[in-house]
C-alpha cells in the first residue's frame, strides 16, 4: 500500500502585492508519509507558511497558487470544491499555529472552540460533542478538564492555549497535523513539553506530523525526516541524522552551523553572513549563491538541480551534481 | 456582577450629583433674573412673583430646596408656563423624543451595521465603493443641513410626507433619516474597518483552518469581536442623537423636549433649563452604563468585577 499521504508536486504560489509578485513559494515538490514526523525547516521568509497555506487553500488576498499540485490520499487538494475542502480541513487535516496567544478567539469561551470541529465534521450532539471534548482537554493533560470548559482563552497560560489547540487538532483524528512553528512563541521548559505531547500523541494516534520550525534543536529532538527550504525553493531533503551528520547543503550546513553549542552562555544563533533573498525579483541561479562559501560561476547563472545522495535523500547544488567544474572539495564530506 | 454593578451606582449618583450642582450654579450666575425682560413689572408684582417662587431665599436653601425636589423627583415649576411644572413638560415631551432618538438607533443599528458589513465583505468591489462613497457623505453633510434638503425634496417639491408635525407615522420619517445620517455613516465605516481588521486575526485564520462555514466564520468569530469597538462609541453616539434631536426637533416643529429647552434658554426660563439638564444628564449616565454592561458581556477580559 501507498505511504505516501500528502504529495506537493511543482508547487508555485505567488502574492500580487503593489510593488510586483514575490514568489513565496518556487517548484516546491515532496511528500509527506503516513505516519511520520516531518520537519520543515528555514530561515523566515523562505516559504514555510505559505507552502501549507496553499496545500490548504487558505491563502489569503493577495496570494495565488501559479502552478503545481497538491495530492492528499491520492486526490488533488486543488480541483475540490470551496465544500469538500472544508470538509477536509479540522477534520483530516488540521493546522496549529504560532502564536496560542491569538489564535483562539477570545471573545468564545475555550469549551466552544473545541467541539467546533466535533459538530461541524462528526455530526456530534451538543452534550457528545461536550464529552468528547472533555476527554480532549484530558488527553493534553489539562487539568480540571470539566470546569475549563466554560473559560475564555485569557484565562489560560500560553502553554495552556497550546495544549487547547493541540486538542482541536486531534479532535477529529485527522491523517494530517501541520504545526507551523507550535512551540516558537514558548518558554523553553513549556516548549519540550508541549513536543513532548505532540510526539506521544503522534504515537498513539498514527497522525502525520509536519513540523514547521527554524530551530534545528526542535527537528533533532522530533522529527525524522527534514526537508530544508530556502528563498521559497527546497535545497535539500533528508532522514534526520544525515541532516545532522552527512549535510549534503551548503545552506544545511549553515543551519548546523548556527545552532548553540550547549554550555554556550551566548544562546543566540551565530548566523549565516549576509540576509535572506527578496522574492520579489530573483536573479537566476542558486538562491543561496550570494551567502553560499562555495559558490560557483554556474550557480549564478542556473539553478542547481536536485542530486540523489542517498536512498531517501537528495540536495540542489551544484557542487552535487556531474555537471559542476570542480566539486571534488564537497565529494569528500559527503 | 453585583460589586460592580453597586460601584457604577455610586459613581452615577455622585456625578449627577457635581451635574446637578454645577448647572444650578451657572443658572443662578447668569445675570438678570427670569422677570427681567418683563420691564413693565411693577416693583411690588416682582418682589411677589420672587417671594412665590422662593427666589428671595439665600442661595444655599435655594439650593438645598432644589436638590431636594429632584430627590422627590420634583423638577419644581416653570416660571414662563404660569402653572406648568417641568415635570409635566418632560412627560409631555420625552415620548416624542424617546420615539425620535429610539427610532434612530434603531436605524443606525439595523442600517449602519449591515452596510459596514457588506462593505468588507466585498472589499475593494462596486458594493465597497457605493457603501463608503455614502458613508463620506453620510458624515460631512451636517443634520440640520440633511433635514433643510430632506424637507425641500420630499415635502416641498414630492410632497410625499409632511414637513412638520407627527399626526401620522409618516411625520418621524424625515426626522429619523435627518437625525441618524450621520450616524449610520459612522457606524457602517467602523463595522467595515473593524471588520476588515478582524478578518486578519490569527483566529480568525484559525476558524477557517477548522472547516467552518463562511457563515459560522463570519457571525460567530468575526462579529462579536467586530461589534466591540461599535458598542464602544454607542455611549457618545447616544449623546450627540440626543443633542443633534434639539436643531432636529426645531426644524420639523416637534412637541419634544428639545423644543421646551430652547424656549427655556431664550425665556431664561431657569427651572426648565436646569431641569431639562438634569433629567438628560440622568437618561445619559444610564444609557452609558448599560453600553458598558453589553461591553461587558461581548467582550468576557473586561473583568466587570474588579474594573475601578
Ligand atoms: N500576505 C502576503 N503578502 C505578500 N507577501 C507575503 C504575504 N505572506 C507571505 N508573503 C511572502 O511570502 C514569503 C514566504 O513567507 P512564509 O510566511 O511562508 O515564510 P516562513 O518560511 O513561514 O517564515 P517564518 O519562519 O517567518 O514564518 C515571504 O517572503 C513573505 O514576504
Ligand atoms: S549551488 Fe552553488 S551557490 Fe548554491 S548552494 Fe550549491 S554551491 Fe552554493
Ligand atoms: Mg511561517
Amino acid at each position: 500500500m501507498d505511504n505516501t499521504l500528502l504529495s506537493i508536486r511543482n508547487l508555485h504560489t505567488s502574492f500580487f502585492t503593489h510593488v510586483g509578485e514575490v514568489k513565496a513559494v518556487q517548484n516546491v515538490s515532496y511528500d509527506v508519509r503516513r505516519g511520520e514526523i516531518l520537519g520543515v525547516v528555514g530561515e523566515s521568509g523562505s516559504g514555510k507558511s505559505v507552502s501549507y497555506m496553499s496545500c490548504m487553500r487558505l491563502l489569503q488576498e493577495p496570494g495565488r497558487i501559479m502552478g503545481g499540485d497538491v495530492q492528499f490520499k491520492g486526490e488533488s487538494l486543488l480541483s475540490k470544491t470551496n465544500r469538500q475542502m472544508r470538509n477536509i480541513r479540522g477534520n483530516r487535516m488540521s493546522m496549529i499555529f504560532q502564536n496560542p496567544m491569538t489564535s483562539l478567539n477570545a471573545v468564545l469561551k475555550i469549551g466552544d472552540q473545541i467541539t467546533e470541529p466535533l459538530r461541524e465534521h462528526k455530526n456530534m450532539s451538543r452534550a457528545e460533542a461536550k464529552r468528547e471534548a472533555i476527554s480532549l482537554l484530558e488527553r493534553v493533560q489539562i487539568p480540571d478538564a470539566e470546569k475549563r470548559l466554560s473559560a475564555y482563552p485569557h484565562e489560560f497560560s500560553g502553554g495552556m492555549r497550546q495544549r487547547v489547540l493541540i486538542a482541536m487538532a486531534i479532535a477529529c483524528r485527522p491523517d494530517l497535523i501541520i504545526a507551523d512553528e507550535p512551540t516558537t512563541a514558548l518558554d523553553v521548559t513549556i516548549q519540550s513539553q508541549i513536543l513532548e505531547l505532540m510526539k506521544d500523541l503522534q504515537q498513539d494516534l498514527g497522525t502525520s506530523i509536519v513540523f514547521i520550525t527554524h530551530d534545528l534543536g526542535v527537528i533533532a529532538e522530533t522529527c525524522s525526516r527534514v526537508v530544508v527550504m530556502y528563498g521559497s525553493m527546497v535545497m535539500e531533503e533528508a532522514p534526520v541524522d544525515d541532516i545532522f551528520h552527512r549535510p549534503a547543503h551548503p545552506y544545511t550546513e549553515g543551519l548546523l552551523r548556527s545552532i548553540p553549542k550547549p554550555g554556550m552562555e551566548d544562546k543566540r544563533l551565530s548566523p549565516i553572513p549576509g540576509s535572506p533573498p527578496v522574492q520579489l525579483s530573483p536573479p537566476p541561479g542558486c538562491p543561496f549563491a550570494p551567502r553560499c562559501n562555495y559558490a560557483m560561476n554556474i550557480c549564478r547563472r542556473r539553478l542547481p538541480e536536485f542530486t540523489k545522495i542517498g536512498e531517501n535523500h537528495r540536495s540542489a547544488c551544484w557542487l552535487l551534481s556531474g555537471h559542476a567544474p570542480s566539486n571534488n572539495f564537497r565529494r569528500e564530506n559527503i | 456582577m453585583f460589586k460592580y454593578i453597586l460601584k457604577r451606582f455610586v459613581s452615577m449618583i455622585i456625578t449627577m450629583f457635581v451635574i446637578i450642582t454645577i448647572t444650578f450654579l451657572l443658572m443662578h450666575s447668569v445675570p438678570g433674573g427670569p422677570f427681567a425682560a418683563e420691564k413693565a413689572l411693577p416693583p411690588e408684582v416682582e418682589q411677589a412673583l420672587l417671594e412665590k417662587y422662593h427666589l428671595d431665599d439665600p442661595l444655599w436653601k435655594q439650593y438645598v430646596d432644589y436638590v431636594g425636589g429632584i430627590l422627590r423627583f420634583d423638577l419644581g415649576p416653570s416660571f414662563k408656563y404660569r402653572g406648568l411644572t417641568v415635570n409635566e413638560l418632560i412627560v409631555s415631551g420625552f415620548p416624542v423624543s424617546g420615539r425620535v432618538g429610539g427610532l434612530s438607533i434603531l436605524v443606525i443599528l439595523l442600517i449602519g451595521i449591515p452596510l459596514g458589513i457588506i462593505a468588507a465583505l466585498k472589499q475593494n468591489r462596486w458594493e465597497d465603493a457605493v457603501v463608503r462613497f455614502l458613508a463620506t457623505l453620510g458624515i460631512t453633510i451636517p443634520s440640520f443641513v440633511l433635514a433643510t434638503l430632506l424637507l425641500y425634496v420630499f415635502s416641498l417639491k414630492l410632497d410625499l410626507l409632511p414637513s412638520f408635525g407627527i399626526e401620522s407615522w409618516k411625520g418621524y420619517i424625515l426626522p429619523v433619516v435627518a437625525l441618524s445620517g450621520y450616524s449610520i455613516s459612522f457606524v457602517a465605516r467602523l463595522t467595515r474597518s473593524s471588520l476588515l481588521e478582524v478578518f486578519r486575526q490569527d483566529y480568525m485564520i484559525m476558524a477557517r483552518a477548522k472547516g467552518l462555514s463562511e457563515f459560522k466564520i463570519l457571525f460567530k468569530h468575526g462579529l462579536k469581536n467586530a461589534l466591540i469597538p461599535i458598542v464602544t462609541v454607542m455611549g457618545p453616539l447616544i449623546a450627540g442623537l440626543l443633542t443633534g434631536s434639539f436643531v432636529i426637533e426645531k426644524i420639523f416643529a416637534l412637541p419634544g423636549m428639545g423644543g421646551h429647552f430652547v424656549n427655556g434658554i431664550s425665556n431664561r426660563d431657569y427651572t426648565v433649563i436646569m431641569g431639562i439638564t438634569v433629567f438628560y444628564a440622568g437618561f445619559l449616565l444610564i444609557m452609558v452604563f448599560i453600553v458598558d454592561l453589553i461591553y461587558g458581556f461581548l467582550d468576557p477580559r473586561i473583568k466587570l468585577d474588579n474594573r475601578s
